[in-house]
């Protein structure tokens, strides 16, 4: 024993463990919950603040996903769980897997998870890459250089005994979580302080930035769950920033079109000779908003005339010139298609049929958005073709739309007018009326009665 | 104002005017109700079931390579798909992901969506990308000479 | 003479012959009597003798316009609104015939007031002629409930909220009140059940109803005669002047028919009947609620009440003290018996008046 607590140690477990061994009857095999480990690591009051990591409660091991498949404490650590001695417990011999530092976890995982033949006990055709990935990633790199950084390795993301399946809901990893695990270490200013990247640092605004984005809207309050989160545009184990190259690659793994289109255009060349982050340069990495038509064009507020008023990075006038053009074409469309279904509105209001008319409005709307994915092949004419498409039906709309006041109208004027031979009766019927004898003063032969009272 | 002389052809010219223009009210009310009790032909106003606007051998791709497009069905858009075996199949052409509208492939046999690159199969289920839920479906009903028939689309 | 003869006939043969096919057939000839001698006074308010006969007509054209929109309409919750969609877009002239229907209940009950008005002025209700009142009355009643179950049927907004608050009303009636409540709705809440009790009372229970009564009420009034208002009487004692239904009256009554029918088309034309939007029973009720303008004064006046009064419900009192108007009323013949009976029932009768038409403009404007 090196230290009196140590000793003290030993013996209050052994008395506990050999009480509760006394307790049962010996002859049965060791059951897991009562291994020799939980006797010491499941006792809160040995366990004081530095060492506390060592105390692991029955709750966390029935939450673990791999004390739930019947992995247990020794066949990740080695070790002999029958040895109520700390030594034997402890030994080399009986396998125990040190870990050092930090360092030592992706490999202490990977021990396993790395292990094809063995995962394949759980699951048919498993991934077992992470540990491999781990090292190509930031934190990766950081941990191989320096064992006790303080960087991401496995068991800050997953958990360390309370680990739960990625599909788990409280996992730190499930899709709704995933951002605020990162958060943990990113959006904190002293751990990111002095954290360089590209030799510029890091910052600590990321997690910020993300939830204002319409990625974490449609997440979070829309379930969206394929929504992108953190892990789906910087990788899961071999996290990077991405490359300015391998931006847009990054966002067309969902908007393809738009990412089909601007890999043809001369932008994208011009953005890489820049080491421009392709579709980050105008929409941002993190704080991604819902585009607007305002980023079109050569106003203040828009994307373009940040390079293409003072001509950067080889932007041409005649590329300003398409852009406040094709805001133009974009105003003219959705000011069509306000107009139409203002129209629309009013007919309705006044009874009139347009649900058909309103049907076909939808196929303007939707060229309205197609051309705002086509935007991005930086070109007036397949623009224009879209929303010219557009402009034939709002125009059609709105004839139908003046058809229908003008059958409202028509409607009244037929009604007033249906009064004209129904005045004419009344007339008519009055003038006859006159003509007739005029009556007699005759007694009642009936109802006389009525004077009575 | 009566006197017998004249008073009894007038009062006769008279009633028979206002019996022309009793006539005319009751041609002018009778019109309307003849024409409100002649059946109509749309039905597919209240989205419970509609002839569709194509017969099943214009289910084909046209001359630009384009399928029918969807038509209005109680105000939302439809498509008819033909499966490999033959089989017509109907969709609400709404993508379950964000509201774009549909398209099918034929090559391809899957209809997609445009906007995220949502993938559903020829029976409608989600498949890949996006799209958290299949496509709604409407019960297809085809009638008359095998072949050209037409293609009755209700909601059950 | 006991049976029409060719003298009788007008002077066309043609006609002459028509006539008599059909009077040895069916025995018209009592009814072609009572045509033909059946006379009406004249005197200052004839003119509103012709109220009646415009009622009449107006229930015609509602019962007709009712029909034809009954082979359209589809009493469910989720095919009502959507069928008078239909045939206010595309059944051809379904727009014109649902305004008439609509526009035709309410001049209906505004030409029944009226009517109410002037038989209670010129006191036609007295001997024997008390049940010719007490069924219009119940005619009366019976047209405002065609009403109210009419109003739910196009299943919109504006029509569910105010059926709720409405039947709610019903519930404030003591003792039996909550039991009466369900089965007015058909149910604890307004569903699809109400809408099919309110389609099959207004389409099927109330028109038998209104047939039964209103054959008593015509046969009365034929039986019975015009009553003369006092006024006449004491000008002209018994020798009253009085002009031949046929053709002089019936012309007349005609006029009224077609000044009916031209303002029921005006407001067709200029006043179109909304569409407004389909019923969302989960939702908030809307802003405005008011049922309609023949109930504003009994919704405004229930609205204002207090909520208890001398320890009872301020609401239940309120149903209760209609509920006591309207037996008054309906007993009026009987009540009326004298100067003095006649000038309390009138001051009565001004004070409600005046207090129907204050609530409802009260109403209107809340």
């Amino acid at each position: 024993m090196k230290t009196p607590s140590a000793f003290i140690l030993t013996f209050v477990a052994t008395v506990a463990a050999a009480a509760r061994l006394v307790a049962q009857d010996t002859a049965e095999p060791v059951a897991p919950q009562d291994s020799s480990c939980v006797q010491c690591h499941g006792e809160s009051a040995i366990w004081d603040a530095d060492k506390r990591s060592h105390f692991v409660t029955e709750a966390d091991l029935a939450a673990d996903i791999h004390w739930q498949k019947g992995i247990h404490c020794h066949d990740c650590h080695g070790g002999d769980p029958t040895s109520l001695n700390f030594r034997g417990a402890h030994s080399a011999d009986a396998g125990y897997r040190v870990i050092e530092s930090p360092k030592d976890i992706p490999r202490f995982c990977g021990h396993c998870h790395s292990d094809v033949e063995y995962m394949s006990r759980y699951q048919p055709s498993p991934k077992t890459n992470q540990e491999a990935e781990y090292w190509t990633s930031g934190h990766g790199r950081r941990l191989e250089q320096s064992p006790t950084a303080d960087v991401a390795m496995c068991t800050s993301c997953h958990g360390r005994h309370g680990i739960r399946a990625v599909d788990d809901l409280e996992s730190p990893v499930y899709p709704t979580n995933v951002a605020n695990t990162c958060a943990t270490c990113h959006a904190d200013a002293e751990k990111m302080a002095g954290v360089q990247h590209h030799g510029r640092p890091m910052g600590h605004d990321q997690f910020e930035e993300w939830s204002s984005s319409v990625h974490a809207d449609a997440l979070l309050n829309k379930g969206d769950l394929s929504a992108p989160t953190c892990n789906d545009c910087h990788g899961n184990h071999g996290t990077v920033a991405p490359d300015p190259a391998a931006v847009s690659s990054a966002c067309a793994s969902c908007h393809v079109k738009i990412g089909t289109l601007f890999d043809q255009t001369v932008m994208k060349h011009r953005f890489e000779q820049a080491n421009l982050p392709g579709c980050a340069t105008c929409h941002g990495n993190h704080a991604i908003h819902h585009p607007t038509d305002e980023m079109l064009g050569m106003s203040a507020g828009a994307v373009c005339s940040k390079c293409h008023e003072a001509g950067q990075h080889g932007a041409s006038l005649a590329g300003a010139v398409e852009a406040k053009a094709l805001r133009v074409a974009l105003e003219e469309l959705k000011q069509q298609i306000a107009i139409a279904a203002g129209k629309l509105d009013r007919a309705q209001r006044m009874g009139m049929e347009v649900r058909t008319a309103r049907f076909h409005l939808r196929d303007a709307q939707d060229a309205l958005a197609n051309a705002r994915v086509e935007i991005h092949s930086f070109a007036t004419e397949p623009v224009k073709k879209v929303l010219d498409q557009g402009l034939a039906v709002t125009e059609q709309v709105n004839a139908k739309a003046e058809d229908a006041f003008r059958e409202h109208s028509f409607r009244r004027i037929w009604l007033a007018a249906s009064l004209v031979p129904i005045g004419l009766v009344i007339v008519l019927l009055l003038l006859y009326i006159r003509t007739l004898p005029p009556p007699t003063v005759e007694p009642l032969e009936h109802g006389s009665r009525a004077a009575g009272a | 104002m009566t006197s017998s002389g004249n008073s009894v052809p007038r009062r006769k010219w008279l009633l028979r005017v206002l019996c022309g223009a009793v006539g005319v009210t009751a041609a002018v009310i009778a019109y309307p109700v003849l024409a409100f009790l002649r059946p109509r032909r749309t039905g597919g106003a209240l989205g419970v079931e509609m002839l569709a606007p194509y017969r099943v051998d214009q289910l084909t791709l046209d001359a630009d390579g384009h399928w029918p497009a969807p038509f209005d069905f109680g105000g939302k858009p439809c498509i008819l798909i033909k499966k490999t075996d033959g089989t017509v199949k109907a969709f609400n052409a709404v993508c379950t992901h964000l509201d774009c509208t549909v398209e099918f492939r034929a090559p391809r046999r899957d209809i997609f969506c445009n906007c995220h690159n949502g993938v559903f199969d020829e029976n409608g289920r989600n498949v890949s990308g996006p799209p958290p839920r299949p496509l709604e479906e409407y019960k297809v009903t085809l009638r008359g000479e095998s072949g050209r028939e037409e293609i009755i689309v209700s909601r059950d | 003479m006991s049976h029409a003869t060719e003298d009788d006939a007008p002077a066309t043969g043609r006609n002459g012959r028509v006539r008599e096919f059909f009077t040895e057939r069916f025995g018209l000839g009592t009814l072609l009597e009572l045509g033909e001698k059946k006379r009406v006074p004249i005197h200052r308010t004839t003119p509103f003798y012709f109220l009646g006969g415009m009622a009449l007509f107006l229930v015609v054209v509602q019962a007709a316009s009712g029909v034809m929109l009954s082979l359209y309409y589809k009493p469910s919750p989720d095919q009502a609104f959507e069928s008078v969609q239909a045939i206010m877009t595309e059944v051809d002239f379904g727009w014109l015939l649902r305004s008439v229907h609509a526009w035709g209940g309410t001049l209906l009950i505004a030409v029944l007031i009226l009517h109410l008005l002037t038989t209670y002025m010129m006191r036609a209700y007295r001997r024997p002629r008390e049940f010719t009142w007490v069924t219009g009355i119940l005619l009366l009643g019976l047209f405002m409930a065609f009403g109210f179950s009419g109003y739910l049927l196009p299943w919109n907004q504006l029509a569910f909220f105010a059926t709720r608050v409405g039947t709610a009303i019903v519930g404030a009636v003591p003792l039996v009140g909550d039991e009466l409540l369900v089965w007015a709705r058909g149910g604890e809440n307004v569903t699809g059940d109400t809408l099919a009790r309110f389609y099959a009372l207004h389409v099927a229970v109330f028109p038998l109803l209104a047939i039964g009564l209103l054959g008593v009420h015509l046969f009365l009034v034929q039986k019975h005669g015009m009553s003369v208002p006092d006024a006449a009487t004491n000008l002209h004692g018994n020798r009253v002047p009085s002009m031949p239904f046929v053709p002089h009256f019936l012309l007349r009554d005609a006029v009224g028919w077609y000044l009916a029918l031209a303002v029921l088309a005006l407001l067709a034309a200029v006043f179109p009947w909304e569409l407004g939007e389909k019923a969302e029973p989960f939702g908030s009720a809307p802003e405005g609620i008011k049922p309609e303008w023949y109930f504003l004064f009994m919704f405004q006046a229930l609205r204002e009440l207090p909520a208890h009064f001398l320890g009872m419900e301020g609401e239940m009192l309120g149903v209760l003290f209609f509920g006591f108007c309207g037996f008054v009323v309906l007993l009026i013949p009987f009540l009326d018996r004298g100067t003095r009976t006649r000038r309390v029932l009138n001051g009565l009768a001004v004070v409600s008046v005046v207090f129907v038409i204050a609530m409802s403009i009260w109403g209107f404007l809340e």
